[in-house]
């Protein structure tokens, strides 16, 4: 077979009907497996697992069942409706419709991608009166290391860590830090206990493995950490918790560091600061009917006033803050509050919308040329 | 078709592969906020996850955790992590375990949960006349039963084990259970009865724990130690039971009943009962309070539109919710009467939570509506 018509086979077949009918299928069942799984797991575990993966393998009844993950089956939909939905159909002006929908198809499984591998999202927290620059994850987790009044942080991002069971370790280095930070044994949902007798006591705490939280934003990792500074054969052992009091303090290089396992943080390019919230309750109740924000964020030296309420988030430099929550649920008159807003950065934050209406505009123009096709085929019938 | 089967059974080997262990370079950095905390070497270990040296008895309960309550550990016991069922947690050796267990019901009632011990123990159940004339004790505040058994212990799970001893201590409200237990070998038990009752004792709950554990679950950054939860302004104190400078007018026939300690007054009527009791704080909130006497009811929760449905009383100028539950009341020491009624008001204060309860047969309750009414419109 030449190389042509090899080509020209493989196309037929990314192209062909019984593809899109696997895939939908595949997809269909990750959808039920993955909703059914996510009352067990939590919402956050399911979607990573069902939907955000290449590969996996499914309990079915006991049975492990290996199934390809939604990430894997979305990749080759996009291949499969790009080639047989826009390169391989037929191209007519009398059937823009369908090219059109399929093209609204494709933008949104692109919009997905994008989601997936370009957005962050997270929450900033305020009381009334406090400012800041950056927002935190409710999932991830990052290690920073610093110079005790220094500015610049090193960033150990959590996929580099989080693989790390007991018994596995790694070295992390970077330039112009005078030690090697040793992590492992993580722990994705940790809690510390004292246990001075244990063989991997830190200064008598171990941190012990508990069942991961259902919600997933209550799960609170922990790891061990050894610090080895250059040309020392010794090492600083140390316990990292994402609620520890204070991060973890070490002298090395004649200064002092600090390494602090934390919730993974993004900086905003300006400053929110929470100037009041508003909260309106239901008459007769304690239940908030509609609650806002009065925030002032402040962008090179550049302050404007903001209101964020519930629908009508702000959006500035590529950002939304949306009012999300507030706290704390039972306070009384006159107490401080704090409201929480959450924030997503994504380049594709608008494209379903955009692809929904490419995709009703296909569809619609498709619709109205097949009825007036069909009207006047009647006419012709009849007359 | 086949043929797409197959491809999606070709799966690459493009799952994510991380780096390998070994060393890495750190290629990310950031300028920003950095949490410094608290100077170099002031901080051991212990103390950054939330310990704190007892006075020379052990540690305390973590506050970054889920524990709100502070005591004076035992030397030799090893603290574990709390979990949902057992707040506070230790081990004793490689056999004994202490653990304070804290419900929001009353957990089936007293003499259920007596009978449960009693039969991890392989021992038979009692009566409510046995139940009277077990040893009285405290625990975190409360009256509870002191119970010493020996036998074979099958805890949850697992095989008997012969030769045992178990120590507990038993308190239920209307609204908690609060349960202290330590089991292990007889042997080991016995040398720790003194231990059991200084720690049991020494229980308490701690308003910066809970503060602490509430603030950790809000999702915010963890809470300064030394701070108190009232003086941060967000975080209201858990509180006991408070006091109020208050007066009323008694309906016509309501007979003033002894006073305690834990109400600002009591009332009879007939076979009902009615009374006032203010507890510092939210005392748990409007709706979890009312929920807890729907279940007291043996009746369902109430959804959140139900309970914002509920009619509402101005008592003290507060819109304050009012309930009306019949059903079976489950009373103190697992106490059931069927065909019984309640009124119920829940009123929210500045820095208090002011309860109205009336609690009677269904035909009595169902005469007093109005009188209850009135008797908490009358509050000032």
């Amino acid at each position: 077979m030449s190389i042509k018509n090899a080509i020209r086979a493989v196309f037929l077949f990314l192209s062909s009907y019984g593809v899109s009918i696997v895939l939908l299928f595949l997809l269909l069942l990750l959808t039920l497996f993955g909703t059914l799984e996510q009352m067990h797991i939590g919402l956050h575990e399911a979607q990573k697992k069902y939907f955000e993966s290449l590969f996996l393998v499914h309990d079915f009844f006991g049975i492990p069942v290996p199934l390809p993950g939604a990430y894997l089956l979305m990749t080759l939909l996009f291949i499969n409706l790009l080639c047989g939905g826009i390169l391989r159909a037929r191209k007519e002006w009398r059937r823009p419709g369908m090219l059109i929908a399929h093209a609204g198809m494709l933008f949104m499984l692109l919009a997905g991608a994008v989601t997936y591998h370009k957005a962050d999202s997270g929450h900033l927290t305020l009381y009334e009166g406090e400012e800041s620059n950056e927002f935190q994850s409710y999932y991830e987790w990052e290690i920073s290391i610093a110079e005790a009044g220094g500015g610049a942080q090193l960033i150990i991002p959590g996929d580099d860590f989080a693989s790390l069971g007991k018994g596995e370790s790694r070295s992390f280095y970077a330039d112009g830090l005078p030690f090697e930070l040793r992590l492992s044994g993580f722990e994705p949902n940790a809690r510390p206990m004292n246990a001075p007798n244990s063989p991997d006591a830190v200064d008598g705490v171990v941190l012990v493995g508990q069942p991961r939280d259902v919600e997933a934003e209550g799960n609170v990792a922990g790891a061990y950490a050894e610090v080895v500074e250059e040309g020392s054969n010794t090492a600083q052992r140390g316990v990292l918790w994402g609620l520890a009091q204070a991060p973890w303090s070490v002298q090395a290089g004649g200064s002092t560091w600090t390494v602090d396992l934390r919730r993974k943080r993004w900086q905003l390019p300006f400053t929110v600061e929470l100037d009041k919230f508003h909260r309106d309750l239901h008459p007769g109740t304690m239940m908030a009917a509609n609650f806002s924000s009065d925030v002032t964020t402040t962008e090179e030296g550049v302050s404007r006033k903001v209101e964020i309420k519930m629908n009508e988030p702000l959006r500035d430099r590529g950002y939304t803050l949306f009012q999300s929550g507030w706290g704390p649920q039972d306070a009384g008159p006159n107490e401080r509050l704090f409201s929480t807003f959450s924030v997503v950065r994504n380049p594709a934050d608008q494209w379903p919308l955009y692809a929904c209406y490419i995709v009703t505009a296909g569809l619609v123009m498709h619709f109205l040329q097949k009825l007036i096709a069909h009207i006047r085929l009647q006419n012709r019938r009849y007359s | 078709m086949w043929r797409a089967w197959c491809l999606v059974g070709l799966l690459p080997i493009l799952a994510g592969c991380g780096p390998e262990g070994g060393r890495q370079e750190i290629t990310v950095t950031r300028t920003g906020s950095v949490d410094t905390g608290a100077p170099a070497g002031s901080m051991g270990t212990a103390e950054r996850m939330g310990f704190r040296a007892g006075s020379g008895m052990g540690a305390v309960a973590p506050a970054g955790g889920a524990a709100r309550y502070a005591y004076e550990a035992p030397e030799g016991w090893t603290e574990g992590a709390a979990t949902s069922m057992r707040q506070v947690n230790f081990t004793i050796g490689d056999t004994g375990e202490c653990y304070l267990t804290v419900l929001p019901s009353s957990g089936g009632g007293l003499l259920a949960n007596v009978n449960r011990w009693r039969k991890q123990m392989g021992r038979d159940p009692i009566g409510d006349a046995e139940l009277a004339a077990l040893a009285k004790t405290t625990l975190l505040g409360h009256e509870a039963v002191a119970i010493d058994l020996d036998g074979s212990f099958s805890g949850m799970g697992t095989d008997a084990k012969e030769g045992y001893r178990m120590l507990g201590r038993l308190a239920v409200t209307e609204n908690s259970a609060y349960f202290v237990k330590l089991t292990g070998p007889a042997a080991l038990v016995g040398e720790q009865v003194e231990a059991f009752d200084r720690f049991s004792d020494s229980l308490r709950e701690d308003p910066m724990a809970a503060a602490a554990a509430a603030h950790a679950a809000a999702g915010l950054p963890a809470m300064p130690s030394g701070m108190s939860g009232a003086g941060m302004g967000g975080l209201p104190p858990v509180g006991g039971f408070d006091s109020m400078d208050l007066e009323w007018n008694a309906p016509e026939g309501w007979v003033k009943a002894p006073d305690n300690a834990m109400r600002l007054v009591t009332y009879t009527v007939g076979e009902a009962e009615c009374y006032v009791a203010v507890l510092s704080g939210p005392a748990g909130g409007v709706n979890a309070n009312i929920n807890r006497w729907q279940q007291q009811m043996g009746q369902p929760v109430l959804s959140e539109l139900e309970l914002a449905a509920l009619p509402k009383l101005n008592v003290l100028g507060r819109e304050s919710a009012m309930v009306e539950i019949k059903g079976e009341y489950t009373g103190m020491g697992e106490t059931r009467d069927a065909n019984y009624g309640m009124l119920g008001l829940v009123c929210p204060l500045e820095g208090q939570t002011l309860f109205v309860k009336m609690v009677g047969p269904a035909e009595v309750i169902a005469g007093q509506t109005d009188q209850f009414k009135a008797f908490c419109t009358s509050l000032h």
